[in-house]
């Protein structure tokens, strides 16, 4: 009996402290048991809060058992809503519970309306401010679960649909700048997140989507030179994550993702020149830097002809002619370093660029 | 049935490889036949949401080790089919959403214990729905395949399809070249492949690429160096295998990046024997079990791929694996 006691405190506690914050991002820690404190069972502090693993566990037993005594019951859907907070902060593949988030998702778009916008509008903050909460908090686990990643794309691309701005590209831009902002702290908690970058994607291939179905009679085409602006400060800002994260390949990956999306060859030279100066003046050789360059310089699709003109650059820099002083992920045993590598790579998989 | 972690951990008592580098076949079937008991740990519910994938994990590594009839067939066989809902997919454990991850693992543990009839018995048309249910997930626009009804779209659940399907012998229900071109929009110019179109490139879902191409008998569409060439750059200085650039070696790729190269015939591209010993030093000698790397605690997934790599890599004693 006193088992299920702590299991029901531990529950009541922290499920009072999600409805506290609902309308807040909050930090979550596991604490070592050291820190177990006397009086309570967690440590708050605002928005802050810290639990040991023991606690948590306690919580997710009681959160479970809630969970299947309520789900099928629509009069109980606000209880099981609740049990899923600590179920999928526990356990992030949850993916019944994240299933059942996603059905009542739907149960309230099926009701929205042109004149009532704001019980979806609000159904799908509180949504991204939960995972915001899981996915930026210090939880190394969590901040890479592909079933939250998947269900945080899933209420991005209702976002769009059911915003309350009149400015569609000002609020796009906006969306998108929010969103990589949340994957690169997500990136910063577990580094090469995968699936933190692929929802950077999905949204990404959704939006263009979108857009280019929304303009159909868009004779003009705006909203492609609004797409290319969008993108381009998207390449900014990441460039400016991976430069501090050179060991990120998730990060250069994403990048080159960008790159293949940009139109114009000026201004993904200049971007790519510049990337390569900070990578040669440091001396960088990094794994991941050098399979960044070497599928920019060798893919004809993103720099044509101009590729060759980087390409001597860094043959004839210290780099490229053996030198292995300075950073990055090198072997000393190894006679080649990446950089040497990837220009012979560069050299066996280069296409013909067309002329 | 469960997949918890623990209690040992790999590598042995110190960090120091050990002279004989053997396989602890004994210690490994009596570590896998105590996942079950463990009911009353509290990892035991931590994985409750993939607990067909852990049988499944677990009834392999047996069967590799020769060991099949270390867990009771009928107790697996009823839990598999109390996981099964009306649409025909399996979820993790019973009162779990169905979800073609779930169904896969189902279908493949069904196929190992010659179980389908069993289905049948207590389903009648039963395999036929559980194909239709994977079927039914196939987007017709792109070829590809979701997980479930939410629409998220991976080539492991296009490579699960094609893998089941093939079990059930019902292919005919998909549109395979559609699901073949899908594949083919995912290599990336590097020579990998990832979750979907432009995705990172990663040795995971390499495998599923290949896999599903290999199953489509559309090998032809590889480029053959240049793949085995990313995939070899995955080995590290102490044998193991990596998935991605500047990430830590992991037993579990040892299975993913082998099996790969083995279906695109450049097995020899990598060290074998130093990867070999790389797996070999992820066990735990005392209480059974592999672990990623040295020195972590073990788990019935890390313990099924190691050993699937062993037999991939051809150690002795091991039941021969293919690829696929």
């Amino acid at each position: 009996m006193v088992k299920s006691r702590v299991m029901d405190d531990a529950y009541e506690e922290l499920n009072a402290f999600f409805t506290t914050n609902e309308r807040s991002v909050v930090e979550i820690a596991i604490i070592p048991s050291a820190l177990q404190p006397e009086d309570t069972l967690t440590l708050q502090d605002g928005i802050n809060l810290g639990v040991s693993k023991k606690i948590l566990t306690q919580a997710f037993l009681k959160a479970r058992q809630s969970f299947f005594a309520t789900n099928h019951d629509p009069d109980l859907e606000d209880l099981c809503l609740e049990s899923t907070r600590i179920i999928l902060l526990f356990d992030p593949e949850h993916l019944t519970a994240a299933n059942f988030r996603k059905r009542r998702i739907d149960k309230i778009k099926q009701a929205y309306s042109e004149e009532n916008r704001k019980p979806i509008a609000v159904a799908l903050q509180r949504e991204v401010d939960f995972l915001d909460s899981i996915l930026t908090s210090p939880l190394h686990r969590q901040t890479k679960s592909p079933t939250l990643w998947h269900h945080r794309s899933y209420i991005i691309s209702h976002l769009r649909l059911h915003r309350d701005l009149a400015d569609d590209f000002d609020f796009t831009g906006s969306v998108i700048q929010t969103e990589l902002g949340c994957v690169f702290k997500a990136s910063e908690r577990h580094p090469k997140n995968y699936y933190a970058w692929r929802h950077a994607r999905t949204m990404l291939t959704v939006i263009i989507h979108e857009l280019r179905r929304e303009n159909t009679d868009d004779e003009g085409n705006t909203w492609v030179y609004h797409l290319q602006r969008m993108l381009e400060s998207a390449t900014t800002y990441t460039e400016k994550w991976c430069l501090k994260n050179p060991s990120d390949t998730s990060g250069w990956s994403f990048l080159a993702f960008l790159l293949q999306h940009l139109r114009s060859l000026d201004w993904k030279y200049d971007l790519i020149t510049k990337i390569l100066s900070v990578a040669l003046r440091w001396g960088w050789q990094y794994e991941s830097v050098w399979a960044f360059f070497r599928m920019m310089l060798a893919d004809p699709d993103i720099l044509g002809d101009k590729a060759q003109v980087l390409l001597t650059v860094v043959q004839r820099s210290p780099c490229g002619e053996g030198s292995k002083k300075k950073m990055g992920s090198i072997d000393e045993t190894d006679t080649e370093t990446p950089c040497m590598k990837a220009i012979k790579w560069i050299d066996r998989y280069s296409a013909p660029t067309n002329t | 049935m469960s997949l918890v972690s623990g209690p040992g951990r790999g590598g042995g008592s110190d960090s120091a490889l050990p002279q004989e580098l053997q396989l602890f076949v004994d210690k490994h079937v009596r570590y896998i036949q105590s996942l079950d008991k463990r009911k009353d740990e509290l990892e035991y519910w931590l994985t409750e949401h993939l607990r067909l994938n852990g049988l499944y994990w677990g009834l392999t590594a047996l069967h590799l080790l020769g060991h099949p009839d270390a867990l009771p067939r009928n107790e697996v066989v009823d839990f598999v089919l109390s996981c099964l809902h009306d649409s025909g997919g399996f979820g993790a454990a019973p009162g779990h959403d169905a979800h073609m991850l779930y169904t896969v693992s189902a279908v493949q543990i069904l196929a190992t214990l010659d179980a389908f009839d069993d289905l049948e018995a207590r389903v009648e048309g039963g395999r036929r729905k559980v194909a239709q249910f994977i079927a039914n997930l196939q987007d017709a626009k792109s070829g590809t395949f979701a997980g479930d009804e939410w629409a998220e779209c991976d080539t492991r659940f296009l490579y699960g399809a094609l893998n089941a399907l093939s079990l059930l012998g019902h292919m005919d229900l998909i549109d395979v070249d559609k699901a073949v071109d899908h594949v083919k929009t995912c290599a990336n110019f590097d020579g990998g492949y990832g979750t979907g179109p432009g995705a990172e490139s990663h040795a995971g879902q390499i495998f599923t690429c290949v896999g599903a191409l290999s199953i489509a008998g559309r090998l032809d569409l590889v480029d053959r160096d240049k793949l085995g060439g990313w995939l070899s750059e995955r080995q590290l200085k102490n044998g193991g295998l990596n998935g991605r650039p500047e990430k830590k070696e992991d037993v579990c790729y040892s299975w993913w990046v082998a099996s790969s190269l083995a279906m695109i015939d450049r097995l020899h591209w990598i060290d074998q024997s130093k990867l070999t010993a790389f797996i070999l030093s992820c066990q735990d000698p005392e209480l059974g079990g592999l672990a990623d790397r040295p020195g972590d605690m073990v788990d019935v997934f890390h313990t099924h791929f190691g050993i699937a790599g062993l037999s991939l890599l051809k150690f002795p004693g091991l039941a021969e694996i293919d690829p696929i």
